[in-house]
């Protein structure tokens, strides 16, 4: 799961880059608005922290340009004004959620998980599929009700393909879920992943759509 | 000083009320004198007149008195000297002496005002007499029937001076209750067209005060909101690396984030610093403890604390040899925070390998005290921006508390001093002038 942070106090923005990375995100760090803004016209990121008081451009603007575009990634603001009224103004430009700072880093996990659950249309915080049970909040992934040990990596990677199951994702959307700017990524670091997946829960599970990148079926019972 | 208007006006108006029936029962009865005494004696005289016709020849009188008032006696004496006639009573005396007109007598010990006259045909003299007492009574119940009306118009007085003096504080009432109803919050003015005139100008000084609380209501709100605002976030930063210390499976992921807890903490306790001594500074309108304090001298002693950090970062530091006379008036301690935060700010600023230059001047009489440095400078259009509380210029990656220089403006207007910013004669980075006062020394 990629995130896009946007934060322009040092200390706060290293801090919350830590903790995110800690609970298995690939964590993009912005300090200005103008940067993010451009970042959000260019890349895909699955969620949003942003920070409303920025530097260059205030993150509203930044929210309000995201959304005029017709984007609709989770966004869940940060904001030191506990005013409603500016709760109201983060809401209505296009915030899916907000916290007051200073916060609570699991609450923000937690926000962030049900976002998550939110946008692929999901109540139930379990993904599951075919007897592959996984769970966001703990990180912990069962097969046929046996707990199976997964990297981080392979966890992100196994959680984007089922919440994105019957639809194809390409390699680059994948690859840049799961790693941020800047870190290093072998060429086949993808391929490496999915067989690890492919060994854990059979070789038919993930389907390679030559030349344009992999899925995961719907379950049979949701068909 | 007047307690009550009310009270004021209805004791003056009773008192002004008494004195005037006063003096026109008095004069009433001054008055009287002069109306009823020529009025009773035309009576006395009418009187007179019809005893004339009773002891006409033609009427059959006898020797014997005439009942009548006790009040009033007449005696008829014909020119031989015998009486004719006489009321009851009339004996008691033989007025047959008096001279004829108006005059005073006593009878017994009784004062009497008698007419006498000599009848034109029958020659008889006819003495007609009234006591004194009787007129004087007349005159007294005249005053006395004066003086009921009075009393009894006394409380309708009353009544109406208190109605109508209620009608005209109402305005006040009203006004009172406007204000007295109000939230201690509500500082909005109060409507002066509906109040007389006399108490506009009240309303008006009222109002202007209203207008100068709200102004330092408003201040002290935004000030507080700010301080509030400017303490979230590194609150924030600390939670967020103590909890990713707690959750670091690994040494060196924890040492980071507790660096940072540590950071975060020196930072909000130098934010805290700050906001004390700006409060302190905004509320006292005046210096305590003025005394002759020697610029160079505390420059000096600050700028050798702030040597260190300039080092760490190799920029050439460098106080510039004094000028004779670097004395000014002011509070050594509030010169200290100046000169620090503005020598901090220069160091801050002014990239690795850079320098900042302080100068103390003396240029008629004004001491000035320049920093320059090699920093990146302040936009012209900033430079008056950069002196409000938590104004941060944007994009600026320096950490600071957006206080510093708010403290430099508000101990620079405490010493009437004044701030020039400008850019350095090579046009690069910013000069700092402070401009004091020189002290008079006697």
């Amino acid at each position: 799961m990629r995130v896009l942070l946007v934060e322009d106090d040092e200390l706060l923005g290293d801090g919350l880059r830590t903790g995110l990375v800690q609970d298995g995100y690939a964590v993009d760090w912005l300090k200005d608005g103008l940067s993010a803004d451009q970042a959000l016209r260019t890349e895909n990121f699955d969620l949003i922290v942003i920070d409303l008081g920025l530097p260059k451009l205030s993150g509203i603007t930044v929210l309000q340009n995201f959304r005029s575009r017709g984007q609709t990634t989770p966004v869940l603001i940060l904001t030191a004004r506990d005013s409603v009224e500016d709760r109201v103004k983060g809401l209505d430009s296009g915030a899916d959620d907000y916290l007051t700072k200073p916060f609570d880093l699991d609450e923000l996990c937690a926000r962030l998980r049900a976002l998550q659950r939110r946008f692929s249309s999901r109540a139930e915080p379990l993904l599951t599929h075919e007897g592959i049970v996984v769970d966001p909040a703990a990180h912990t992934v069962t097969f046929n009700g046996n707990p199976i040990n997964v990297s981080r990596r392979e966890f992100s990677l196994l959680q984007k393909l089922l919440e994105n199951a019957g639809r194809v994702l390409s390699r680059e959307h994948l690859t840049q879920s799961l790693y941020g700017w800047g870190e290093d990524v072998d060429s086949n670091a993808l391929e490496v992943h999915i067989h690890n997946l492919r060994k854990k829960f059979g070789q038919n599970f993930i389907l390679t759509i030559r030349g344009i990148g992999y899925m995961v079926n719907k379950s049979k019972e949701e068909k | 000083m007047i307690r009550s208007i009310r009270y004021f006006l209805l004791i003056s108006l009773l008192i002004s009320m008494t004195i005037a029936s006063s003096i026109t029962a008095i004069g009433n009865y001054l008055l009287d004198e002069q109306v009823i005494q020529p009025f009773l004696d035309d009576h006395l005289s009418e009187v007179s007149y019809l005893v004339s016709i009773l002891s006409a020849p033609n009427v059959g009188h006898s020797s014997q008195p005439i009942t009548g008032s006790k009040n009033l006696l007449f005696q008829v004496w014909s020119p031989d000297k015998k009486l004719i006639l006489h009321s009851e009573g009339a004996q008691a005396g033989n007025l047959s002496g008096v001279k004829p007109g108006f005059g005073d007598i006593e009878i017994g010990n009784t004062a009497w005002r008698y007419f006498a006259k000599i009848d034109s045909t029958t020659k008889n003299k006819i003495i007609v007499a009234e006591v004194y007492e009787i007129r004087n009574m007349l005159e007294d119940e005249i005053t006395r029937n004066i003086v009921y009306i009075l009393l009894f118009t006394y409380p309708i007085f009353l009544i109406l001076i208190w109605i109508i003096i209620s009608v005209a504080l109402r305005s006040i009432t009203r006004v009172t209750s406007e204000i007295s109803n109000r939230a201690s919050t509500y500082l909005e003015p109060v409507k002066e067209e509906n109040a007389p005139i006399e108490i506009q100008p009240l309303i008006a000084e009222l109002n202007q005060l209203f207008v100068r609380l709200k102004l330092a209501f408003d201040r002290n709100k935004r000030f507080a909101g700010d301080a509030a605002h400017e303490l979230k976030t590194p609150l924030a930063a600390l939670k967020t690396n103590a909890q990713v210390a707690l959750k670091s499976d690994n040494d060196e992921d924890r040492d980071n984030a507790l660096q940072k807890v540590l950071l975060g903490v020196d930072r909000s306790s130098h934010l805290v610093a700050q906001l004390l001594t700006l409060s302190r500074l905004t509320q006292s309108q005046e210096l305590n403890d003025i005394a002759l304090v020697d610029l160079q001298k505390i420059a000096t002693e600050i700028i050798a604390d702030l040597v260190p950090i300039a080092l760490e970062k190799t920029i050439h530091i460098e106080l510039a040899p004094a000028p004779e006379n670097t004395i000014i008036q002011g509070n050594d301690i509030a010169i200290g925070i100046l000169i620090r935060n503005i020598v901090d700010n220069a160091i801050r600023y002014t990239p690795y390998d850079g320098s900042v230059v302080i100068q103390i001047l003396n240029r008629d009489n004004i001491i000035i005290f320049r920093t320059s440095d090699t920093g990146p400078g302040i936009p012209e259009n900033l430079r008056k921006r950069v002196f409000e509380r938590f104004y941060r210029v944007l994009g600026n990656p320096t950490p600071g508390s957006g206080l510093g220089l708010a403290i430099v403006s508000q101990i620079a207007e405490l010493h009437h001093a004044r701030i020039k910013l400008s850019a350095p004669s090579n046009g690069l980075g910013l000069q700092f002038d402070v401009e004091f006062h020189q002290a008079d020394h006697k």
